[in-house]
Formats: C-alpha cells, structure tokens, sequence
C-alpha cells in the first residue's frame, strides 16, 4: 500500500476517525489483534498529546499523521508545537493492596502510556515542532497459522 | 460506537454500566456522570466496564477523578473488567493498586461498605 497522510484539526471528536483509519492501515499490514489494539491505543494517545500540545501553544494548526506500511507499520504524528511535559500523579490507592497502602503513583500521561504500550518508539523536538514514531513489524500480535 | 452510560441502584451501591469507546472526545461525559451520582450523594460507586471497547489515559484521568472524590466522602470506585486488553492499560499505569477490580458486579458490590 505504501504511505497515507492524513491533516487532522485538533479536534477531539477526529480523534475516533483517526483510530478506524489506524485500523484498517494496520490490518492491511498484516498486524494481529493485539497489535490493532495497541495501533488504536497509541496512535489516539499520540493525537491526544499533539491536541494537548496545540491547545497549550495556543495554535489552531492542524495536526498530522503518516501511516507507512512498507515494513511492517509506521505511524508518525507531528505537530508544530511542543509536546507537554510527562508527570506523575498522586492518587490514593486502595487501602486492600498490600505495597502501596496510602498513596500510589501512576503514569497518567499520555507519553508514559505509549513507551509502556509499545517496544519502538521515538519523540522528535526541534524549531519546526515536535514529531512521535511508533513502529510494529508486520505479523506482529497475529495468531499463529496452524 | 459511541459512549453510553446507565446508572441503576444496587444493593446501596449505584452501578454506571459503560459502553462503547472512552476516549479524550467521550470521557467529559462520563465525568459529567460521575460529578453528577457523586453530588446527588452517591459514594459508593460500581464501574462496570465489560461493555467499553476502548479506554485511553483520559477515561482512566476520569475515573482517578472519581476515586478522589467519592474518598473525599468517605465513599469508594470499584471496577468491573475482565478485558484482558484494558487490565493491560490499568497495569502500565499503575491503576492496579488504585483500583479494586472484580469480574462481576455482583462480587464488587458484595464488598462494598454496609
């Protein structure tokens, strides 16, 4: 298939037409379910944060997004603003879990999410803005032929 | 699909049954709910999640929201999830020790405070 491109408005609601575009790229890819899963995942935590990013730089610059499945699936999501800082935050945990009897830190930042989720990830920073790559290898979360 | 959220009474807890994607486009409506359940008095809180087919860090931002505010009331935040695909996202976070999370509602509500 090669590559798609994609201008997005930094409109949260775009934010699922994204995801279903992701899909269907991803599937063309070859990639499994649980691959999908994490295309969709990402890629709307990616958008998230470029949304987050313009709204904070005061821009209403249009995001983009490049999908390229030559091997396996690239996405690149850019933005001309900076991405946010990460952060951590204090959230009272369940008095019944044994290590963290009062307070637990939790990664609720998007970017946090994305390097947890998935194994190849780059963050670019530079004067004409800010660019996050996530990569899958085709075949990749499929289920095994029999 | 879109958000859908319905709330029932059960045995003193109120259980929001979610379906469909949370997402930073959909999640303000279920904070709206969980705002709404927590000011009309409703503390002890069941989310049963096995019908939301996506869930990203605002959806989880939400439902922290939450948990602080029914603990500010002495109240309490339980899940409902056995999705093998969201118990992963609550795990990378770390929501696992801040979440009580059961497989059925009526476990979760069993241990709910009296």
């Amino acid at each position: 298939m090669g590559k798609v491109e994609l201008r997005v408005d930094q409109d949260p609601a775009h934010v699922r037409v994204v995801r279903l575009v992701s899909t269907a790229v991803g599937r063309m890819a070859g990639l499994g379910d649980e691959a999908l899963d994490e295309v969709r995942l990402g890629v709307s935590e990616a958008c998230g944060l470029a949304i987050d990013a313009l709204d904070a730089a005061g821009s209403d610059a249009p995001m983009s997004l490049e999908f390229d499945d030559t091997t396996g699936l690239r996405v690149t999501v850019r933005t001309p603003a900076a991405l946010p800082e990460r952060q951590q935050v204090p959230v009272p945990a369940d008095p019944a879990t044994e290590d963290t009897p009062h307070t637990a830190h939790v990664l609720l930042d998007r970017l946090a999410l994305i390097e947890g989720l998935i194994d190849d990830v780059d963050v670019e920073s530079g004067p004409d803005g800010s660019s996050l790559t996530m990569r899958w290898k085709a075949g990749v979360g499929a289920a095994p032929r029999p | 699909m879109d958000l859908s959220l319905d709330t029932r009474e059960q045995a003193g807890c109120t259980v929001i049954e979610v379906g469909g994607e949370i997402d930073v486009y959909t999640a303000p409506k279920l904070r709206e709910c969980i705002v709404d359940l927590v000011n009309r008095g409703n503390y002890h809180l069941v989310v049963d999640m096995e019908d939301v087919e996506f869930l990203d860090s605002t959806g989880l931002g939400v439902l922290v929201g939450g948990l602080k505010r029914v603990r500010a009331h002495d109240g309490s935040l339980r899940l409902v999830c056995t999705q093998e695909r969201l118990l992963k996202i609550f795990r990378i976070t770390g929501l696992t020790k801040v979440f009580a999370i059961f497989d059925t509602v009526d476990t979760a509500v069993a241990e709910q405070p009296a």
